[in-house]
């Protein structure tokens, strides 16, 4: 039933990971990719979750801190990394929504063709997001 | 056949996978709601902890905010139940990693509640 | 234009004698209408006898010869080496099993899989003289399913049947689909009941397609699985509804 021990230890890393391997990135398909990138995504924004309550937490303990930790917000690289988690999150939505299209049972037969149109949806959306995020506010210092 | 079969549960597993759905289309709606209330409602506004206490009074902004954080955690620690499952070591002892989620979810929610607080209140 | 000879890289390992697996090179000359298993042939009766590989049929008919053919799982028989059009074929055994030696793997826990899903009709008693009628109409849903051949490709590269032991894989659940919609079978409630279990059933399923890319009969698993996710839910909403006798 289980996997045997001595031959877990005989996998190397190179046999699991290597060129035949599926997880090399050429042998990888659109439906894996597509996972990978949903899972990857995912677990960015549970662990960007608790750090954003930790800088609410922070931002909340005294004038003089709320204060610096809004500088830090204004800050180009901290605005670009706004900006990856704008992506992750549309990059999450759309492919989760293209999961939810699987389990009402549609589209499963063309699932390429409807992550390349849920990946254009999302092209459009990265882009209203970098207009929103880069033109109508936060380098303002609007609070995050 | 039924020697092989381990006791198994029937009923999370199916409500676990329609309420990931559910919570993702509400945390869409929720987060274009979060996103407009915290950065584009008041455009061009300081930014300080004076404004921020205003906009603080509104209830909208609280129940925005708090339904939020409900979903964002009923979401992402499913999925992260979701993704620990995929592992023989964590699905072997599924009520304790049910458990420990549950209570990191709760305590989490009560976090995100009191950290409001000092902003709703003062 | 065609190549001459090609070398066919084989990952090696004989768990008697080697702690981790290791590549060896084979030069073979090609000839028109080669495929990988006869090149395995040619490796095995001219250049090296202790090379070990599953083959039965050699007409992808029985599936014993799916193996890991340059980075995809394949039919070893099925898969021509001009068609590939490389210089340098990597031959593994297919990926997550128990090696036996060299391109060989044990199947038993593939196939135990396959029997927790009770991969058997259980017709409406009492049992009928000759056979349980079906109309041509009530034949089509299942008309792909019952091509699968277990040769376990698609088991093989799921990867949420290899990180976890309990979880039965698309070529068990597409058994499972296959009787579900057979008409014929009178047991929906109880095959329901095995893939609602969340070790095993269909909620591990994350439709990340691997099993459909590697199908060598271009059968759809995951569309079976997402099926039967629709099912196991619409009970547990509406409740048990047993099929018109």
């Amino acid at each position: 039933m289980k996997i045997g021990n001595d031959d877990l230890r005989a996998r190397t890393f190179k046999w699991l990971f290597g060129r035949n391997s599926e997880f090399w990135p050429t042998n990888m398909k659109t439906g894996m990719w597509a996972w990978v990138g949903h899972r990857l995504t995912g677990i960015i924004l549970v662990v960007y979750v608790f750090m954003h309550l930790s800088f609410l937490t922070q931002a909340s303990l005294s004038h003089e801190k709320f204060n610096s930790l809004m500088q830090v917000t204004a800050q180009p690289a901290f605005v670009f990394m706004d900006f990856m988690l704008v992506c992750a999150v549309i990059y999450h939505a759309m492919n989760g929504f293209r999961v939810v299209l699987f389990d009402m049972g549609v589209g499963i037969r063309k699932q390429k063709l409807v992550f390349w149109i849920m990946m254009a949806i999302a092209a459009v959306l990265v882009a209203v997001g970098f207009w929103l995020l880069f033109d109508a506010g936060l380098f303002n210092g609007e609070w995050f | 056949m039924s020697e092989h079969r381990i006791a198994t549960s029937k009923v999370a597993g199916t409500w676990a996978w329609f309420f990931q759905r559910l919570s993702a289309v509400l945390l869409v709606i929720l987060l274009a709601a979060h996103i407009i209330a915290a950065h584009y409602w008041h455009v061009g506004e300081e930014i300080s902890v004076d404004t921020v206490n205003e906009r603080l009074k509104n209830v909208a902004f609280i129940a925005i905010d708090y339904s939020m954080l409900a979903m964002v955690l009923l979401h992402g620690l499913n999925g992260t139940r979701t993704v620990l499952f995929d592992f023989d070591m964590f699905i072997k002892r599924r009520k304790a990693v049910d458990k420990g989620l549950w209570i990191l979810g709760i305590a989490t929610m009560i976090w995100g509640i009191v950290i409001l607080w000092p902003f709703i209140s003062g | 234009m065609a190549k001459d000879e090609v070398t066919i890289k084989v990952q090696r390992f004989d768990p008697s004698a080697d702690k981790v697996p290791y590549w060896q090179d084979f030069r073979v000359k090609t000839r028109p209408g080669m495929t990988v298993l006869d090149a395995l042939f040619e490796i095995l009766d001219h250049q090296d006898g202790t090379l070990a590989f599953r083959f039965c049929c050699r007409a992808g008919v029985c599936g014993s010869c799916a193996m890991m053919i340059a980075g995809k799982i394949r039919l070893a028989c099925e898969t021509q080496v001009s068609a590939l059009g490389l210089d340098e074929i990597r031959l593994s055994p297919l990926p997550h099993q128990k090696m036996v030696k060299d391109l060989a793997v044990d199947y038993t826990h593939f196939f135990d899989r396959i029997k927790k899903v009770k991969p058997f009709l259980v017709g409406k008693e009492p049992y009928p003289d000759r056979e349980y009628i079906q109309m041509p109409k009530e034949r089509v849903p299942i008309n792909e399913p019952i091509d699968c051949i277990l040769c376990g490709s698609c088991t093989s590269s799921c990867t949420m049947a290899w990180t976890s032991s309990s979880y039965l894989g698309p070529a068990a659940l597409l058994k499972s689909w296959r009787f579900i919609a057979d008409t014929r079978d009178t047991i929906i409630d109880d095959r329901l009941d095995i893939l609602e279990s969340e070790e095993e059933g269909v909620w591990r399923c994350h439709t990340q397609f691997n099993c459909v890319e590697v199908c060598p009969k271009k059968l759809n698993p995951t569309e079976a699985i997402q099926r039967q996710k629709i099912k196991v839910f619409k009970r547990r909403l509406f409740g048990k509804r047993r099929r018109k006798a």
